[in-house]
């Protein structure tokens, strides 16, 4: 993936380069051939000059001899011959050691000549041009770097101003995708959005805004209807609850009739179980809790497992702990006990008298084992409301909790039967 | 001792009234807040005990009306909704407790005792019951003027059954006492044999009289019967 800049702007440095990379040899010839035009003309027009002078000393009666002699030695880029016939040479280009006699010594340069023959009644003559080609090179090399340069000074100038256009352009939704990230509807936080003078992100800015009202709006409506359905459940529970609690401290009951109230009583702790059980199912689905970073995973591993010496009575159990210190998790610390809780009281309820229980944690995996003789049957372990036939004390919700907090926190549980032991996995 | 029960379902209230009128409380009901806050204007409370869905406004008005008017009563907070946030919520804005719905009587006692005998024996912070001494700050036991050592549980175990004296207290009050939520999972309550065994042979061998009565398939109960 790459930024939106570069994403805009690569294309067109790209189209740019190649233009400029293609001009250069296009320019160079384009300006070659425009100056061996001139030179073509230029060489043309001595020939005519040179036919025409002849033409005049003809017309004087001069001795053409000395008036060639005369051409030659004051026209130093000609040369006049008489010939005794015609003679068909084409234009053509070559290096020469032609002596330069401004310079008063050899020179190695291009020259543009032209070779032909004139014609003064039967008279005729070779003549020849020739133009140094190396001023016109050096022209033209300079031209090429003046031009080198103002493409430059254009390319550096479009890469800048581009830059500039595109972060202007770019601030506004930058700032859009930063305000979205710090939003978050359980905390209440306001969507503040930049004003802006671009159509399009003003658009943008009004959509999120709508949009996250609405997302407000449906969270708020399900959060309240938790919170009331979570009064109109217990709000009856605890009314039973109290009523027995007053019946049972009346002292007119028999034994047996105590019995009842205690499984009432029972019976009543269930039901407050489920209720709290789905409702907080139901807050996981509307996404209700925050995650912390930094969960300390071993001191709510310790804190919880200090409760477990009140509840391990009678069954005696012995645990062997091999917990890494301070394993850090990305979590909610309340989802993260209620985890942890159930999972330890699943290995007391179904722990027999004296078992040794297995607990491992690192930075990597929480595992609980504990004794068993057979294998639970692992497709519909973390379902709801999914036990065993002798487990009739559960209401089938615990493991399922499990599973939906791991699922909310990104972890991973599962279970295996290795070496007669029931083994939990809890992957981070 | 005068207590104020602020609660709109009617049941619940009378519920209350009645546990506490038992323990010679004196009690007033309110099932609005607008009821509530003429008590609390009228009289002071050792300890209130206040739900926040009010069908007039919210527990917390009249949170506000005792920060404001500086008044030291007690506040229980009773409520449906279990989220930690509430609750510190509740604490910060100046509630001394907080009681997640539903809940056993006794429960509630042990907590309106724990709150009445931190306003009246702050000076001291002992509590004396014939042999037995209490010191709440330290959390030591002495009986004749020797110390006990019980373990955590064991002393919570002491405080519920003092608080609750005379009161039957079934198995399942006293686990969920001393385990929290977790006794809504758990299989059977057994366990609490073993904590209630320690405390009796702790107390036996310090020579403190039996106050733990069992009562056959039913509980226990803190009685001097002399």
């Amino acid at each position: 993936m790459s930024s939106l800049l570069r994403k805009t702007t690569r294309p067109f440095f790209i189209y740019i380069l190649s233009i400029f990379l293609l001009s250069i040899p296009i320019y160079y010839f384009v300006i070659e051939k425009i100056w061996i035009g001139e030179l073509d003309e230029h060489n043309a027009f001595n020939a005519k000059n040179a036919l025409h002078y002849l033409q005049t000393e003809y017309a004087k009666g001069k001795n053409l001899d000395t008036s060639i002699n005369y051409w030659n030695n004051t026209q130093f880029d000609t040369h006049l011959k008489i010939v005794t016939k015609p003679i068909h040479i084409l234009d053509s280009l070559y290096t020469t050691d032609a002596t330069h006699l401004a310079l008063g010594r050899k020179s190695n340069d291009n020259f543009r000549t032209l070779v032909t023959t004139l014609n003064i009644q039967d008279h005729y003559f070779l003549f020849r041009s020739a133009t140094s080609f190396e001023n016109t090179k050096k022209t033209i090399v300079s031209i090429g770097f003046i031009s080198l340069f103002g493409y430059l000074t254009i390319l550096i100038g479009f890469i800048l101003y581009t830059k500039w256009l595109s972060s202007r352009v770019r601030d506004p939704f930058l700032q859009i995708l930063n305000n979205l990230k710090s939003f978050s509807i359980k905390n209440h936080s306001q969507l503040l959005l930049p004003n802006t003078d671009i159509t399009e992100f003003d658009e943008l800015n009004r959509s999120i805004y709508i949009l996250a009202q609405n997302n407000i709006a449906i969270y708020n409506s399900q959060k309240e209807f938790i919170e009331n359905a979570s009064h109109e459940l217990k709000t009856p529970l605890a009314v039973i609850k109290n009523l027995l609690d007053l019946l049972f401290q009346s002292g007119n009951l028999s034994t047996a009739q105590y019995g009842i109230c205690e499984e009432i009583n029972i019976a009543l702790m269930k039901g407050n179980k489920i209720s709290k059980n789905l409702l907080l199912l139901a807050k996981l689905d509307n996404k209700q809790y925050v995650y912390e970073d930094q969960l300390n995973f071993s001191q709510l591993f310790n804190d919880c497992f200090s409760i477990l010496e009140t509840i391990n009575g009678e069954k005696n159990l012995s645990f062997e702990l091999n917990n890494s210190k301070d394993v850090l998790v990305k979590g909610n610390k309340i989802l993260t006990e209620i985890l942890i809780n159930n999972l330890l009281v699943n290995v007391i309820n179904y722990s027999n008298k004296n078992d040794v229980v297995y607990i491992f944690l690192d930075d990597k995996q929480f595992i609980v084992c504990n004794p068993g003789t057979e294998s639970l049957n692992d497709e519909n372990l973390f379902n709801r409301f999914s036990k065993k036939i002798n487990q009739k004390n559960s209401n089938g919700l615990g493991l399922a909790i499990v599973h939906e907090i791991c699922i909310y926190q990104n972890w991973k549980v599962s279970y295996q039967f290795e070496n007669s032991q029931h083994q939990f996995i809890i992957t981070f | 001792m005068r207590i104020l029960i602020v609660e709109d379902e009617p049941s619940l209230s009378h519920s209350m009234e009645s546990y506490f009128n038992k323990d010679m409380y004196v009690c007033d009901t309110a099932l609005t807040l607008e009821k509530a806050l003429d008590c609390v204007a009228t009289f002071d409370y050792d300890c209130i005990i206040l739900d926040l869905m009010l069908p007039d406004g919210n527990g917390y008005n009249l949170l506000e009306y005792l920060s404001k008017e500086g008044k030291s009563d007690g506040v229980i907070i009773i409520s449906a909704k279990t989220e930690v946030e509430e609750k510190i919520f509740s604490l910060k804005r100046g509630a001394d407790d907080y009681l997640i719905k539903p809940f056993y009587l006794a429960e509630l006692a042990a907590r309106v005792y724990s709150i009445i005998r931190r306003k009246y024996f702050d000076k001291s912070n002992i509590y004396t019951y014939n042999e037995l001494k209490i010191n709440f700050l330290s959390k030591q036991v002495f009986c004749k003027n020797e110390e006990i050592e019980l373990t955590r549980k064991e002393y919570e175990l002491l405080l519920y059954l003092i608080s609750n004296k005379g009161r039957l207290l079934s198995k399942n009050m006293l686990a969920e006492h001393l385990s929290g939520g977790l006794a809504e999972m758990l299989s059977n309550h057994n366990f609490i044999y073993a904590h209630i065994k320690n405390l009796k042979r702790k107390l036996a061998i310090a020579n403190c009289k039996n106050y733990i009565k069992t009562i056959y398939a039913t509980g226990y109960k803190w009685e001097d019967n002399d």
